[in-house]
C-alpha cells in the first residue's frame, strides 16, 4: 500500500503544482457563485433552488466529469510519452499498483473538489433560505416539496398484455387485421389502446392505483401526490374532481378543481389512516361537464411518502455524484493505459456514450436488428441481425448496471435518494468496474514495452 | 574486479540477444541488437561502449524490462528481467533523467524510496545522505524542473541509489556533469564495486570507461565486435615502458647509453605530465576553498554512508 499511497500522493502534487486544481477550484466556486446571478429563474424560490442544484451543481459536475476523463487519460498516455514512466516501471511496481495510485490520487482530488462544490452550494441554498428574506409561505411550500426527501410509491402494475392477445385474436378472426400490419405492430397498437383506455377516467367514473406494500408511511407527514392529467376538452380548461386516499377501513377524500396539462401536487393527511395494510388512491371525475379524464400511465400520477430530510439526501446525492466521478476517472486512466493522447480522450468519450446509451441499447435487444431501406428491402441478412442483436445485448450487458439514478433531478424534485441505491452505485462504480477496468490496464501494461513511443 | 569474482555466480547474464524493431503492420524496421552475449558478476564494473545508434541503450532497456528482446535470452538476479520482485536490487540511471519537474530534490527521492517499500525513517536518512553525496543538499527545496541538466543528472543518480542495489545499470552516467562531476561519479562507482556491487554502464566517453571498467564490450551496429578486460584488449605486451624514480642528467644519459647497447637501437625518451582532469580538479578546489556560497551543485561530502558499508561477503 505504500507504493500506490506514494503514486497516488505523486499524482495529487502533480494536479497542484500543475496548476490544475487550483484552477479547477476557481473555476467551480466562480461557477457555483456566478451562475444564479447570471440566469433568471422564475421568480420563485423553488425556481432558485432548480437553478442552483440542478444547474449549478449540475455545471460544475460536468466540469469535474470532464476534468476526471481528461485527467485520467493525460496522468498515464502523457507520462508514457514523456518517458517518465520508463523510470517508473523499472522499479518493483506492478502496474495494478501504479493503476491504483494513479486513480486513487484523482479520487481524492474530486472528492475534494466536489465536497466544495457540494459545500457552497449548500451554503448558498442556506443563505437563501434564511430568514427573513424568505416569503414564510413560499419557504414552507418548498421545505414540503422540494427540500424533502420522498420516497415513490410502487403501484401495482396494469397487465393489458392478455387482454391484448385477445383482441389481437379477435381481430385477426374477423379478418380486420390489415394485409400490410405485422401481427406484433397490431399487438403493441392494440397494447397502448388498452393501457390508455385503463388511465382514463369516464365522467363520473374512477380509476384506482393500488399500493400492495407502500412500506412504512409517517402518519405525521402527509401523502404527496403529484399528478397530471389531459381531457377530453382541448385546452386547459378546469376539471372538478376528488382525490380518495383509503387504508383498510379509513379513508380521506380531497376536493379539487384542477386545470388539465398543468402539474400539481396534493398533500393529503395520513394521520387518520390506519397504519398497515395496502394503500389505494383513487381519483373521481365529479366534473359537472361530461369530460374525460386522461392520466398518462407512465407518470400520470406520482405518489410519493416522505422518507427523510434534504440534508441526508442531498449527501447521498452527491455520493452519486462521486461515484460516477470515480467511474470517469477509471475509465480515463484505462485508456491513458492503452492508448496516447488524444486517441485516449475519444475512446473514453465514445465508452462513456455507451454508457449513457445503454438503456436503448437494452431495448434494441428485444428482437433482432433490422436495417430497412425506404422502398422496404432489407439492407442486412437474418444471421447480420442476430449477431447486432447479440452485439448489443452484450453492450447493453456491460453498460447497463452503469445507470445511475438522476440524483440532481431527484433533489430537485424532493425525491429520495435511497442507500440502497447509493451503496449500488458506490459499489459499481467505485470498486466492482474499476477493479476491472484496473485488471485490464495491468494485463495490457505487462505486455506492452514501456520504452516504446507512446 | 576481484579475483574470486570469477566464482560467483553472475548477476546478469545476456545470452545472444537480439532486438528487432517492428513497424505497425510488424514488419522487420530496424535491428538494433544481434547476437549479443556477455555477463557481469558482482564487484565487477562492466561497460558497454560504441557510437551512436550502435545499441547500447537498447541493451539496457532489455536488462531492464524496458524493452523485451525478440531473440535469445536475460537472466538479472537469476530471473527475467520482467520479474517485478527483482526490480528491488536494480538502481537504473536512463540516458535522460525523466524526472518529475515539479517534485523537490527531497520529494523526488523519498517518491523512489517510497516505489521501493523503504520506511519514512530510512527513506529520510538516506535522502539526506544522498543529498549531501550529489552535492545539492543546498538545493533539497528546489523543483527538479528549475535544474540544470548536470543537477538533474545527479539527481537521476541519487535516485538509482535510493534502494541500495546490487546491480547498478547507468545509461551515459555523467552526461551534463561538468569534470568536477565525473571525477565523484567514476569514484561512486568504484566505491560501489569495492562493496560488490556489479555496476553496468554504457558510455560513449572512452576515458570514463577506461578509468572505471574491469571489463568492457563494444558494440557497433548492434553487434558485438569486441569484449573483454581493459588490461587485455589494450595493454602492449611488446612494448614495456619503464617508470624511473628522480634522476640526475648524468645518470639518465647513462641510463639511456645502457639502454641503446643493449636494444641495438635509441629509446624513446618521455616525461609524464599531470593529465587535464586532475589538475582542473585541483583547480576548482583551490577556488572553492574561497567561495562558500554554491549556486549549482556543491562539493560532495563523500559517498553516502548507507552505500559506504563493509564490502560484501
Amino acid at each position: 500500500m505504500r507504493k500506490v499511497w506514494a503514486i497516488a500522493k505523486l499524482t495529487l502534487r502533480g494536479a497542484m503544482r500543475s496548476r490544475v486544481a487550483p484552477l479547477l477550484f476557481g473555476l467551480l466556486v466562480a461557477v457555483i457563485v456566478g451562475l444564479p446571478l447570471t440566469i433568471r429563474g422564475d421568480g420563485t424560490l423553488s425556481g432558485e433552488v432548480q437553478i442552483l442544484v440542478r444547474y449549478t451543481l449540475g455545471l460544475a459536475m460536468l466540469i469535474l466529469s470532464l476534468a476526471a476523463l481528461w485527467a485520467g487519460c493525460a496522468s498515464v498516455s502523457l507520462e508514457w510519452q514523456s518517458k517518465k514512466l520508463q523510470l517508473v516501471a523499472t522499479k518493483p511496481l506492478h502496474p495494478f499498483e501504479l493503476w491504483l495510485g494513479k486513480w486513487l490520487g484523482l479520487v481524492l482530488l474530486n472528492a475534494v473538489l466536489l465536497a466544495v462544490a457540494g459545500s457552497v452550494t449548500a451554503a448558498l441554498l442556506r443563505w437563501r433560505l434564511r430568514e427573513p428574506l424568505a416569503d414564510p409561505a413560499r419557504r414552507g411550500e418548498l421545505l414540503a416539496d422540494i427540500l424533502v426527501a420522498r420516497r415513490p410509491l410502487a403501484p401495482e402494475p396494469v397487465d393489458v398484455d392478455a387482454a391484448a392477445l385477445a383482441r389481437l385474436e379477435q381481430a385477426r378472426g374477423l379478418g380486420r387485421l390489415p394485409p400490410d400490419v405485422s401481427p406484433g405492430a397490431a399487438f403493441e397498437a392494440f397494447r397502448q389502446a388498452l393501457r390508455t383506455e385503463a388511465f382514463s377516467v369516464a365522467p363520473g367514473g374512477a380509476r384506482s392505483w393500488r399500493y400492495p406494500q407502500p412500506g412504512p408511511l409517517d402518519p405525521g407527514h402527509p401523502l404527496s401526490l403529484r399528478f397530471r392529467f389531459s381531457c377530453s376538452t382541448p385546452g386547459p380548461v378546469r376539471v372538478a374532481g376528488a382525490w380518495v386516499v383509503r387504508r383498510g377501513d379509513a379513508d380521506v377524500r380531497v376536493d379539487t378543481n384542477a386545470v388539465a396539462t398543468t402539474p400539481h401536487v396534493l398533500h393529503v393527511p395520513l394521520r387518520d389512516l390506519p397504519q398497515e395494510g395496502a394503500l389505494t388512491v383513487e381519483y373521481r371525475n365529479t366534473d359537472s361537464e361530461a369530460v374525460t379524464v386522461l392520466f398518462s400511465p407512465d407518470d400520470g400520477l406520482e405518489t410519493l411518502a416522505r422518507a427523510g430530510s434534504f440534508g441526508p439526501n442531498y449527501a447521498r446525492g452527491l455520493l452519486l455524484l462521486f461515484g460516477q466521478l470515480a467511474l470517469l476517472a477509471a475509465l480515463g486512466i484505462t485508456a491513458g493505459s492503452l492508448f496516447s493522447m488524444p486517441v485516449a480522450a475519444f475512446v473514453s468519450g465514445f465508452v462513456l456514450l455507451m454508457i449513457q446509451m445503454a438503456g436503448d441499447l437494452a431495448s434494441l435487444t428485444a428482437r433482432p436488428i433490422t436495417l430497412v431501406s425506404h422502398h422496404g428491402d432489407a439492407l442486412i441478412g437474418p444471421r447480420a441481425a442476430v449477431f447486432f442483436q447479440w452485439v448489443f445485448r452484450l453492450l447493453g450487458s456491460v453498460a447497463s448496471p452503469l445507470q445511475v439514478p438522476d440524483a440532481l433531478g431527484r433533489l430537485t424534485t424532493g425525491i429520495l435518494v435511497s442507500w440502497a441505491e447509493t451503496g449500488r452505485v458506490l459499489l459499481t462504480h467505485g470498486l466492482i468496474y474499476p477493479i476491472l477496468l484496473a485488471g485490464l490496464a495491468a494485463w495490457i501494461m505487462r505486455r506492452r514495452e514501456m520504452a516504446l513511443a507512446g | 574486479m576481484k579475483p574470486e569474482a570469477h566464482e560467483t555466480p553472475p548477476v546478469l547474464r545476456v545470452e545472444n540477444a537480439g532486438k528487432v524493431f517492428r513497424d505497425f503492420w510488424r514488419r522487420p524496421r530496424i535491428r538494433a541488437v544481434q547476437d549479443l552475449s556477455f555477463e557481469v558478476r558482482p564487484g565487477e564494473v562492466f561497460g558497454l561502449l560504441g557510437p551512436n545508434g550502435s545499441g547500447k541503450s537498447t541493451t539496457l532497456k532489455m536488462i531492464v524490462g524496458l524493452l523485451r528482446p525478440t531473440e535469445g535470452r536475460l537472466h538479472v538476479l537469476g530471473a527475467p528481467p520482467t520479474d517485478v520482485s527483482r526490480k528491488a536490487r536494480i538502481g537504473y540511471l536512463p540516458e535522460d533523467s525523466y524526472l518529475y519537474p515539479y517534485l523537490t530534490c527531497e520529494e523526488t527521492l523519498d517518491f523512489f524510496g517510497s516505489l521501493f517499500r523503504l520506511p519514512r525513517a530510512e527513506r529520510r536518512a538516506r535522502t539526506a545522505q544522498l543529498l549531501d553525496m550529489i552535492g545539492l543538499r543546498h538545493a533539497r527545496r528546489r523543483p527538479v524542473g528549475e535544474f540544470s541538466k548536470g543537477m538533474a543528472r545527479r539527481i537521476g543518480l541519487a535516485q538509482a541509489l535510493i534502494n541500495d542495489p546490487d546491480l547498478i545499470i547507468l545509461d551515459e552516467p555523467t552526461s551534463g556533469l561538468d569534470p568536477l562531476g565525473c571525477r565523484q561519479v567514476k569514484d561512486l562507482i568504484l566505491t560501489l564495486a569495492r562493496r560488490g556491487k556489479a555496476v553496468l554502464l554504457s558510455s560513449h566517453l572512452l576515458a570514463d570507461i577506461e578509468d572505471v571498467c574491469d571489463r568492457i564490450a563494444i558494440l557497433f551496429n548492434g553487434r558485438l565486435q569486441a569484449i573483454g578486460s581493459i588490461r587485455d584488449l589494450l595493454e602492449e605486451r611488446d612494448r614495456p615502458r619503464v617508470t624511473l624514480p628522480a634522476v640526475t642528467p648524468e645518470q639518465l644519459r647513462a641510463i639511456l647509453a645502457a639502454l641503446k647497447a643493449q636494444l641495438g637501437r635509441e629509446p624513446e625518451l618521455d616525461y609524464p605530465r599531470r593529465n587535464l582532469e586532475r589538475f582542473f580538479l585541483e583547480t576548482v578546489a583551490r577556488a572553492m576553498n574561497q567561495d562558500t556560497e554554491p549556486s549549482g551543485a556543491a562539493p560532495s561530502e563523500g559517498v553516502a554512508p548507507y552505500l559506504d558499508g563493509p564490502p560484501h561477503a
